[in-house]
């Protein structure tokens, strides 16, 4: 089991994307709710600290609250067993892994197959692409859920905004295969409603799925008509903890709805979005790799090859473990690194940061 | 209220507890060794594969009157034919191996260099001693050589197999009196199944041929006099496309996109599209293996669609005056014996008797065709099966078990053409010459990851984003990436080996 879980980010069927959303936002959300609690734990137990053992000090908070550990348990054992567990398998990274001998017999290699990424041709066109597609979705797609939850923040009608943040967030359950089908269905260069539309216009035929051109647009597009939705409830949830009273001391200073947005609404909001920020960043090298691989053909390999099918395509079908390991190592590295940087920035501007 | 939750939360956070750890318990599998009872049943995990719209069920009839004839429990892991090779190299990585798996290429990097370091049972010394195993063909087995060894049992099939086929009635309505001959007929098929309307709905929407983006559904490079695969000429040992007959294929397939008489989207359509494209009546001209003709896409086409009338053409006359056809390396994937899970040579014995015993001819028959008298029934040498909804629900899933394929001859006046051409198309074989020469690790790595740059080109310069100069310097870019040193290789084993 563990060594089937090894090559972690290599099993997409294991680890789908909308999982991992899901378990990121779901995650924020609880560090939110929780922080202030944490701190006022960690106060606690500092102080405890000084008077009698730390143990025993543990061993009476455990007594005292012991349904909240026990409640606590499934949540550990969970990010133990499928989480940590599994990195020890990373040692394969600095071995020439043979799956027949396993990790006790294969032969170590240090830090060679880290060399052959770096000076591989692949290693540019792969780090340029990954990071301009990250950087489209950090410009483009991320602003959009914020905007739109300000946006359906200011409608008054009830049942309209309920109706329409069913609507938009119903196309985070579709499969990324079934995502794809429909953007195939509406661009291809044959049949494709849209360059029907073109065509019958006058316009010329526009290669959508099939040119390098077109390739980060249309998988920018994708994302933002698939998670948007999802991404704006993260922040009505936010939105929805502001306290009304503040709104109302405003109004009696005269504030427009303007100013009240500036003043109130996104300072109130401001700590989620920077942790969202943070928590995106962490996996500001992930693709996505189901999506990218399904829109990926000949003809925009050039800008879309990124890690995630790299690595798919040199361990998984070339049976490079090692190597593809490596590679995977790389992302999550820099990944971590991103992170780290991030919350020390979030910090030194004074805000919350995730830990 | 409160004291009935008091009661119910610590039996909730059990079960997800006992779920959790449930799922991280370590495999549940059953022992892997073989039962020594010989009156019990020999359990044996396989890996195998299907390409059935869903796995065999657990009661399959096919794979119960298995287990009763061989005395066996068979214990088989379906995997779907379109990722298996993904599958396969996941659970070699896992090091959790059944007893048999199944090896669609056993050229594969991870499979040879597994076999070099003794993972597989070498079961050439074994061979003989069974009855229907001895009789295997020794040029097939010879395909099969890791090292010069044999490490596993093949699943036969005809080296040369794949015909075209075409619709009759899609020619008599487009106006062409003779089914094509030569290429030059072929192009005009092509263009006439686009143009002349050959399913009379008054509408352009119908094609000679699709293509998606592995390229070659019928088009071969071997049309045009280039090697299939690897050829040797000028003393060297070359892909089929560093020819100048590959470029004359290429520009065949270009002018039939610049003309749009071929799928202008065929970069971006997965391979399966075309046989939708022929069951739907969309093409008038595919190529497929000939064993294929029993089909419900095939003879039974006209059902689906009225009219529709299933002929096939063995082979057409290619550019260079010869009739051309891929001759196979006689075998399509072998099941290989781990020795992590196959622990001693008695237990591989046992595993032999029962491929033994699989490759009988009846037995052959069975997993082709079904039970006798419950799925088929067979009167003067002809087959015909009883129910065709059961037949594909029960025998269509397991057929990949089969240890070969043969031509069933189902009566029908297809049948009798399918076997003629079955005959006549043996001498027109051209040998890949890479066949059963084994590459280092090395040079494999290389070709795979170059692979790409061909791959990509091709569609390039079809689309016409590169030009034939943009193609030489593709081809040069693959010499320079390690194809170079593939080619320098393949010669000196060619040299050694062959000549």
């Amino acid at each position: 089991m563990i060594r089937r879980e090894l090559l972690g980010g290599l099993f997409t069927e294991v680890t789908p994307l909308q999982y991992r959303n899901v378990n990121k936002y779901v995650m924020g959300g609880i560090f939110l709710k929780a922080l202030p609690d944490l701190a006022q734990n960690n106060h606690h137990l500092s102080i405890a600290r000084k008077s009698e053992g730390v143990w025993a000090k543990l061993l009476k908070e455990v007594k005292r609250d012991y349904w909240l550990y026990l409640m606590l348990v499934p949540g550990v054992l969970y990010f133990l067993i499928f989480r940590y567990a599994p990195m020890w398998g990373l040692v394969i990274a600095f071995q020439n892994y043979m799956p027949f001998l396993g990790i006790a017999k294969s032969e170590w290699v240090g830090f060679a197959h880290f060399h052959a990424l770096f000076t591989s041709p692949d290693f540019w066109m792969l780090l340029r692409n990954t990071l301009i597609l990250a950087a489209y979705n950090i410009f483009l797609f991320f602003p959009l859920p914020i905007i739109i939850a300000l946006m359906l923040n200011e409608v008054r009608h009830e049942v309209y905004k309920k109706v329409v943040v069913s609507l938009i967030y119903v196309p985070h359950f579709l499969s990324w295969v079934i995502v794809v089908s429909f953007f195939y269905f509406f661009f291809s260069i044959q049949n494709g409603i849209v360059n029907e539309i073109l065509q019958s216009l006058g316009f010329q035929k526009v290669h959508f799925l099939d040119s390098a051109r077109w390739f980060r647009p249309m998988v920018t597009l994708e994302i933002i008509w698939k998670e948007t939705g999802w991404g704006t409830i993260i922040f009505m949830a936010a939105l929805a903890g502001v306290n009304p009273q503040l709104y109302e001391a405003a109004r009696m200073d005269g504030a427009n709805r303007w100013r009240q947005l500036y003043h109130i609404t996104l300072p109130s909001i401001r700590s989620t979005i920077i942790i969202l920020l943070i928590l995106r960043l962490g996996s500001f090298l992930d693709s996505g790799f189901e999506q990218i691989y399904l829109m990926l053909n000949t003809l925009n390999r050039e800008v879309g090859e990124v890690f995630d099918t790299y690595v798919y395509t040199v361990g998984i079908l070339g049976g490079q473990f090692g190597f593809s390991t490596a590679v995977d190592m790389f992302k999550s590295v820099v990944g971590l690194v991103l992170v780290l940087i991030t919350n020390r920035l979030a910090k030194k501007f004074g805000e919350e940061g995730i830990y | 209220m409160g004291k009935e939750f008091k009661r119910i939360v610590p039996v909730v956070s059990m079960l997800l507890i006992a779920a959790l750890t449930g799922c991280s318990g370590g495999s549940n599998k059953p022992s892997a060794t073989v039962s020594t009872d010989s009156a019990a049943p020999l359990r044996i995990q396989m890996m195998s594969q299907f390409e059935s719209a869903e796995p065999p069920t657990a009661d399959n009839p096919i794979v119960k009157y298995i287990e009763q004839q061989t005395n066996t429990k068979l214990d088989i892991t379906w995997v779907l034919n379109s990722n298996y090779t993904d599958k396969l190299n996941v659970t070699m990585a896992s090091g959790d191996l059944p007893q048999v798996m199944l090896v669609v290429n056993p050229q594969d990097t991870v499979i040879v260099s597994a076999a070099q370091s003794g993972f597989f049972w070498d079961v050439e010394p074994y061979l003989k001693d069974y009855p229907n195993l001895s009789k295997l063909d020794i040029d097939t087995l010879n395909n099969t050589r890791i090292n010069g060894k044999i490490y596993g049992l093949y699943r036969g099939r005809y080296p040369e197999r794949v015909v075209m086929y075409y619709r009759k009635d899609w020619l008599d309505n487009a106006g062409i009196k003779e089914p094509p001959k030569t290429v030059d007929d072929y192009y005009n098929a092509i263009k006439a199944f686009t143009l002349n309307d050959p399913d009379k709905n008054g509408k352009q929407d119908t094609w000679g041929i699709t293509e998606n983006k592995d390229l070659g559904t019928y088009t071969f490079p071997l049309l045009f006099g280039a090697p299939n695969g690897w050829g040797y000429i000028n003393n060297q040992v070359i892909p089929d496309f560093m020819t100048n007959e590959y470029m004359d294929y290429l520009k065949f397939m270009k002018k039939l996109y610049d003309e749009k008489i071929i799928n202008q989207d065929f970069a971006t359509v997965p391979g399966a599209k075309v046989s939708e494209d022929w069951t739907s009546g969309k093409i008038g001209i595919r190529g497929n293996i000939v064993e294929a003709y029993r089909g419900e896409t095939f003879v039974g086409l006209g059902k689906t669609l009225p009219g529709a009338d299933v002929h096939i053409i063995p082979a057409l006359v290619s550019t260079t005056g010869q009739k051309r056809v891929a001759k196979g390396s006689g075998f399509l994937g072998m099941y290989m014996f781990p020795k992590s899970s196959v622990k001693t040579e008695e237990d591989l014995k046992k595993i032999l008797s029962f491929f033994d015993k699989m490759a009988d001819d009846k037995m052959v028959k069975t997993v082709m065709l079904g039970i006798d008298g419950v799925h088929y029934k067979e009167e003067n040498g002809v087959q015909k099966i009883l129910d065709e909804t059961n037949y594909n629900k029960e025998v269509v899933p397991v057929q990949h078990l089969a240890m070969r394929m043969d031509l069933v001859n189902n009566g029908t006046p297809l049948a009798k053409e399918a076997a003629d051409t079955l005959e006549e198309i043996k001498q027109y074989g051209v040998a890949d010459v890479s066949h059963g020469l084994i590459l280092s690790v090395e040079s494999k790595k290389k070709l795979s990851t170059n692979k790409k740059i061909i791959d990509d080109a091709k569609i390039k310069f079809i689309m016409g984003v590169i030009d034939e100069a943009g193609w030489g310097k593709e081809i040069e870019n693959w010499k320079q990436s390690g194809g170079a040193d593939v080619v320098k290789e393949y010669t000196e084993l060619y040299n050694k080996y062959k000549k």
